[in-house]
This record gives structure tokens, C-alpha cells and sequence, in this order.
């Protein structure tokens, strides 16, 4: 071999040794630093504020709503607090999905957060003793307190964003039909005669006397219990809908279909919206939060100063959505996360909410303002009501989504009612249930006698 | 000249340098592969935290089995992957054929071709179901030019799945009208030259000549094209979210709501192993069929 390419060789050889051992050694200290346990979090004191950590991170749907008015506190909290705030939006999926990890691992990444599911109540910081010392108290809409996420009699979180399921009703076609507005809730009964006698009336104007998001699977769930006025839980502990009653509520909701839109089972929330603001439906089945803002607005609407809000149908159960503002239990920051739920939660920022970002409600003291009341005349009454009255889902996410398949199966003309309530009482029988959700259930009457 | 000798042989240079690559593989695949097998053989609530896995063997994989909604959602799966395989096949072998060529005129067309390749599932599923929407969407303005009713694609029974079978050969022809060019490219020209001088038609030529000398490209399409279809995920999720009814509840996104939304993943786990165990049979009888083929066309 030549000397010099030999020669040549040994120099790389050696500068691959060297380059080798050189990666290898800053790979395995990098993977070492890796390892080592993470600082422990602060509170580090600030003057006048030791009992308050340096930062606060708090969860909300990413809407350009809730995230927005949390985005508007932040100055004024941090400049009183003088704790760092961080507003962390994400969709809804993501959200529950966060919420959720960061309470499983009990890494504490989130000190406030909107929402949990019932299975991770566990892991939230109860309320009532920081609402005891501060004697925190607002005129919270009867009974939603008690709808707030609880366990074993804990309190656990805020509300906020309540809405239930309304229903619209287009007031100058009920005038033309004869129809007075009701200030009662109707039957069912009474519902169904009335949507059918406008859809006969109207249809030849191309105007459907219902509409409700048929394509929306999320949604059917709720359609269905609105309709269903029996137990969620058997007497045995076990999710479980009665038969019988279960199979009158899909055939009505299947009967009120007949009143809708030929193409309603393809209609999105947002879409069975648009139909009644264009004008082409009598009555719609909605979220007021979506709508409301919207429908004296003549660039989106041909309904302004023509609708109202009427009391949801009885018996059944109204649902009920609403955020839930509740503090980690592995938080760092317990007193700064309670002082921004007071924030966040109390009647001056719920109508502040309601007129700025059409969210809010939680609250009487909105729902009976002079001024908002004069402005929201055709809702506000309804809306009251259907918010006292209102209902929170008390099976788990799984159930709940099972079941809005099942009710689109049928729907659809795939399954019979009968089979498609067998279907889902067999699912819903290998499903493990909440004990909080189980709690839920009996305050709310909807446990097997 | 006295030659230094090396610290260390050749071979425990090279297990050094490969060091970092295992490490890499076991932190990537082996390690979390023996996770999920640990999942997929235990009983473990993940919302309880703190609460040790119990061993239940294999009675994960039977609560899979006899899960009614897994064994709908795997037929959805294999429908879907049947027929968008099946359609992609024969229309990106008959595009492929023809756009196959060297003229300015067939590379512009070629390149215009494979764009939906480029553009990502959750983007493709977003269009595609505004473009079927009941009431704002073009297929059925198109329709109501012709005078026909506007379809609810996306939200009817048996509508669902074809218009997402449709929405897939709309996006992955392309890959296979690209293997079939360079198939139909690369092959030699003296049979194809032998045929026509004895006279044999373009349809004899394609039918007994190139199709089979294909054989084996088409099968490499297959494998690719059905494995892929049969984990669809992204369509299904921006388009019908699985529904109506079960109509499109995909495996992948049946799997995907069980474990990163209800936490069973124990469940998960079990049934993830069944998905891939199909997969790899897929690809052990499209391997045997490429061999068969293969010798088939030399």
C-alpha cells in the first residue's frame, strides 16, 4: 500500500474516532439532561402578593368569544395581581383533549380550565372553601349551581356560556296561522299538532314549518332527549333509557322530520340556522348563543324584528350546555387560578360578556336588566325559563356520541326505533359510568324508580 | 515507518456508530410496540391516575371481536378500501396510459395530474364537503342546471361512503397514473415492436403484452393504495365525522375516538394490534401475488 494514501486512511480513521466518540458524548449528556427531574415550579413572592404565584395559565375554547374576553382581563389582573397570565385557546377537540391530559399526568401546565369530563372530576379543586372565606355570591340562574360538575359533594367549578336548547319561532306566520305565542311551555303534543299545521300552510310558499340540524350526529343526542321524559340510570346503577318511552321519542322526533326541510338530514348547525334566517322555516330547534346575535342584523337575516324565543317543549329534557371554570388540583397557583374565576365569574362580566361577545347568562341580574330586557323582549323570558328548567347530560361522552349514532341510524331509515333503543341499551350496559355523572343523575330526577 | 495501530478494530467502530440508530429504532418503535402489547394485555383505567394495569391476557382482543361497532367500523374500512382501490386502479392505469410520453404536452399534463398529491387530507376533505354541501355546494348547482334534485351526499345512507370513495380516487389516482407511467415507460419496447409488426390491434397489444409486463407495478399500487385506503382517517373526520349512523366510521376513526377521547386504551391498544395484523396479511398475499406475477411476465 502506498505510504501517503495509507497514512491518509489512519488520519480519517482517527477523525472518525474522534467524531464518533465526540456525538456519542454529547448525545448520551443531552439524553441525561433530558432525564433529570424538572425545576419545581415557583410561587416566587411578589412584593405585596406572597400568597400569589409569578404566572397563571388559563384554558378556554378557541371561538373569538370566551378566549376573547379572558384575552380583554388579563391587563387589569396582572396589573393588580401581579401574576403573569396566560390564555391558552384551543378548538374544542384539543381543548378536552389538553384539559384532559394535563389532569391525568398531573403535570400542572394549566392552573384554570374550562371544562373536564366527569371522570377526571376527581382531579379539580373543590370550591366551596374559598367561596366560604370570601364569601362569594351571585345571582347564578336558579339551579345552575347545582348542574356544575360535583364530587362527593365538593363543588367544583363556575359556570359560564349557559345555553340551552331553544326554539325560534318566526312571530308574524304564527300570527298569520292563528297561532298565538305561547308564554307556557307546549306539550309535545301541542308542538307537533302546531309545527304541522304551519308546515301545511306554508310549505307552498317554500316555507317548512321546522327545521333542526338533522346531519349534525353530536346533536341528535339532544334532539332525542328533549323528546324523552324517562331515566337515564337504571335502579341498578346501570346507563340504561326505558323502552317504551325511548321509542315514542324517536318516532315523534321521526314525525316532526316530516315538517322540515326535504334535505334536513344533511343540515349542520349552521345550516338549519340559515334556513330560518333566510325566512324558509316557521319554528327552529337551535343554540340561541349561535343565532341570536345575527337575527335582527338585515346583512345576515330576512327575519329582524319577526322572531322570538318560545319556552322549550315539555316534558323531556331541555339540555344544557355550559362551561364550567374549575381550578387544577395540582395547581401551583390555587389562590391567583380562585381570584380569576371570581373574575372571569361574577354578574358585572357575565352582561359585559353577553353585550359584547352574545355569551354569557348565567347570571339574573343579565337576564333581568332593564335595559337588556327591553332590548331582548322576545327572548330573555324564554330563555330564563329554559335555562331553570334545562338539564346537564348525565352519561359519559362515549354514551352520548353512541347514542347520537344510533339516533342517525334510525333517522335515516337505517334501524327501527325499537331496534336502534335495544342497540343502545345493549352498548350502553358494557359502558362504565361515572359515579359523579351517577351523583348528577339523582339530583336531577333522572335515575330509575 | 512505524504504522500506529488502530484503538479500537473495524467492527467495534461500526457497533459504535450504529449505537445511536438502535437507540433511535428502540425509542421510536421497539420500545413503544411493547408498550401497546402491555396495554393491549392489560385492564387499565387512564383516568385513574395512579392505579396499576391488571393482566387480563387476551380478553382485550376478544372485547374487540365481538365489539359490534369494531366489526362494522373494520367493514367500512374494507369497503372503503376496496372500492377506491378498485377504481383507482383502473382509472390511473387508463390515465397513466395515456398520458404517458415525452412531449412538452404530457409533462404539463402529467404535472397538473398529480397536484391533488400535494395537497394535504384535512385540506382535500374541507373542499370536497363544500363542494357536496346540501344546499351552497357546486355538484348540486351543477345538478339543478340539468334539472336534477340536490342530493344530501354526505349525510344519506347510501351516499356517504361512495362520495368519500370518490373524494379518495379524486386524490390518490395520481400516486398510481405516476407508478403506472414509469411502468408503462420502462418497459421494453421489442415485444410491443414484435406485436404490431405481426399485426396485433392497440387493445391486443395493451391486453397481452403490456398488462401483464404491468403485472407487477400494478400489484405494488394495490398493496400501497389498499393499505393506505384502509386507514383512512383525514376524510372521514373533516367530511362525515362517521356518520350518518355508522355509515363511515372507519376503524382508524373509530380507534381514534376510543383512545384519545374516551381513554380506552387498553381497548385501543387490543384493537390496534388487530389492524395491523390484518395489514400485515394484506401485504404477505400481495407480496405472494407480485411473486407470482413477476414470474408470470418474464
Amino acid at each position: 500500500m502506498n505510504g501517503k494514501m495509507y497514512a491518509r486512511q489512519l488520519r480519517r480513521r482517527e477523525f472518525l474516532k474522534v467524531a464518533g466518540l465526540t456525538g456519542i458524548g454529547i448525545s448520551g449528556a443531552r439524553l441525561l439532561a433530558a432525564c433529570a427531574p424538572a425545576p419545581t415550579g415557583e410561587p416566587t413572592a411578589m412584593a405585596g402578593t406572597t400568597q400569589f404565584g409569578s404566572s397563571l395559565t388559563a384554558t378556554y375554547m378557541s371561538s373569538g368569544t370566551y378566549d376573547a374576553a379572558a384575552n380583554d382581563m388579563v391587563a387589569a389582573f396582572e396589573a393588580e395581581y401581579g401574576t403573569k397570565v396566560t390564555v391558552a385557546a384551543f378548538p374544542w377537540m384539543g381543548l378536552v383533549s389538553n384539559n384532559a391530559k394535563d389532569l391525568i399526568t398531573g403535570a400542572g401546565n394549566y392552573d384554570v380550565m374550562s371544562g373536564a369530563s366527569a371522570d377526571l372530576w376527581a382531579y379539580l379543586e373543590p370550591l366551596d372553601p374559598y367561596i366560604q372565606r370570601d364569601s362569594y355570591k351571585q345571582s347564578f340562574v336558579p339551579g345552575l349551581l347545582d348542574k356544575m360538575p360535583h364530587f362527593q359533594g365538593a363543588l367544583l367549578g363556575l359556570p359560564y356560556g349557559a345555553d340551552s336548547y331553544g326554539m325560534a319561532i318566526r312571530t308574524d306566520l304564527f300570527k298569520e296561522a292563528g297561532i298565538e305565542v305561547p308564554e307556557e311551555a307546549w306539550t309535545w303534543d301541542e308542538f307537533d299538532k302546531n309545527v304541522a299545521d304551519l308546515h301545511a300552510k306554508f310549505k307552498d310558499r317554500g316555507i317548512s314549518g321546522f327545521v333542526l340540524a338533522g346531519g349534525a350526529v353530536d346533536q341528535l343526542g339532544p334532539f332525542f332527549w328533549g323528546r324523552y321524559d324517562g331515566y337515564h340510570w337504571s335502579k341498578d346503577g346501570v346507563l340504561k333509557h326505558d323502552e317504551t318511552m325511548s321509542v315514542a321519542a324517536l318516532e315523534r322526533l321521526m314525525q316532526e322530520l316530516q315538517s322540515c326541510p326535504d334535505n334536513v338530514l344533511g343540515l349542520s348547525i349552521d345550516e338549519a340556522n340559515a334556513v330560518f334566517l333566510a325566512g324558509n322555516a316557521c319554528v327552529l330547534e337551535c343554540w340561541p348563543s349561535f343565532i341570536r346575535a345575527v337575527m335582527d342584523d338585515p346583512q345576515q337575516s330576512k327575519i329582524a324584528g319577526k322572531w322570538a324565543f318560545m319556552p322549550y317543549p315539555t316534558p323531556g329534557f331541555d339540555y344544557l350546555s355550559v362551561w364550567p371554570l374549575v381550578i387544577n388540583k395540582t395547581s401551583k397557583n390555587k389562590e391567583a387560578a380562585w381570584e380569576w374565576l371570581k373574575a372571569y365569574v361574577n354578574e358585572e362580566a357575565d352582561k359585559r360578556t353577553f353585550e359584547k361577545y352574545g355569551f354569557g347568562l348565567a347570571m339574573t341580574t343579565t337576564l333581568e336588566d332593564p335595559g337588556l330586557m327591553a332590548k331582548h323582549s322576545n327572548d330573555f323570558p324564554a330563555t330564563l325559563a329554559n335555562l331553570s328548567r334545562a338539564k346537564v347530560p348525565v352519561v359519559i361522552d362515549e354514551a352520548e356520541f353512541f347514542l347520537g349514532q344510533v339516533v342517525s341510524e334510525v333517522v335515516n331509515g337505517i334501524a327501527s326505533s325499537k331496534d336502534g333503543i335495544a342497540k343502545i341499551n345493549e352498548k350502553w350496559a358494557t359502558m362504565r359510568g361515572a359515579q359523579p355523572e351517577y351523583e348528577m343523575a339523582v339530583a336531577q330526577g333522572l335515575v330509575q324508580k | 515507518m512505524k504504522i500506529k495501530q488502530p484503538l479500537l478494530s473495524e467492527t467495534k467502530m461500526l457497533v459504535i456508530f450504529l449505537i445511536p440508530l438502535v437507540a433511535v429504532l428502540l425509542l421510536t418503535d421497539i420500545i413503544p410496540l411493547g408498550f401497546s402489547t402491555y396495554l393491549a394485555t392489560s385492564s387499565w383505567q387512564l383516568v385513574d391516575r395512579g392505579a396499576s394495569a391488571t393482566w387480563v391476557g387476551i380478553e382485550n382482543f376478544r372485547k374487540v371481536i365481538a365489539d359490534p361497532v369494531f366489526r362494522g367500523s373494520f367493514r367500512v374500512s374494507f369497503g372503503f378500501a376496496l372500492g377506491s382501490t378498485l377504481v383507482e386502479l383502473l382509472l390511473g392505469l387508463l390515465v397513466g396510459y395515456m398520458v404517458v410520453g415525452e412531449s412538452w404536452t404530457m409533462r404539463v399534463v402529467r404535472t397538473i395530474i398529480i397536484i391533488p398529491m400535494f395537497i394535504p387530507g384535512v385540506v382535500v376533505g374541507t373542499i370536497w364537503r363544500m363542494m357536496l354541501n346540501v344546499n351552497a355546494g357546486i355538484v348540486n348547482y351543477a345538478l339543478g342546471l340539468i334539472g336534477m334534485l340536490p342530493q344530501t351526499w354526505l349525510s344519506a345512507a347510501n351516499t356517504a361512503l361512495p362520495s368519500i370513495i370518490l373524494m379518495d380516487v379524486w386524490y390518490s389516482t395520481s400516486f398510481v397514473i405516476v407508478l403506472m407511467v414509469a411502468g408503462i415507460s420502462t418497459m421494453p419496447p421489442d415485444p410491443v415492436r414484435a406485436a404490431m409488426v405481426d399485426g396485433a390491434s392497440r387493445w391486443q397489444i395493451f391486453r397481452y403484452i403490456m398488462l401483464p409486463m404491468l403485472a407487477p407495478v400494478l400489484s405494488v399500487a394495490v398493496l400501497f393504495r389498499f393499505i393506505g385506503s384502509f386507514f383512512v382517517l383525514d376524510h372521514v373526520y373533516t367530511t362525515t365525522y362517521g356518520g350518518p349512523g355508522f355509515a363511515t366510521n372507519a376503524m382508524s376513526f373509530h380507534l381514534y375516538r376510543q383512545g384519545l377521547l374516551y381513554f380506552n386504551l387498553s381497548y385501543t391498544a387490543a384493537a390496534s394490534w388487530l389492524m395491523i395484523g390484518f395489514a400485515l396479511l394484506i401485504i404477505l398475499v400481495l407480496n405472494w401475488l407480485r411473486r407470482v406475477l413477476e414470474h408470470y411476465a418474464s
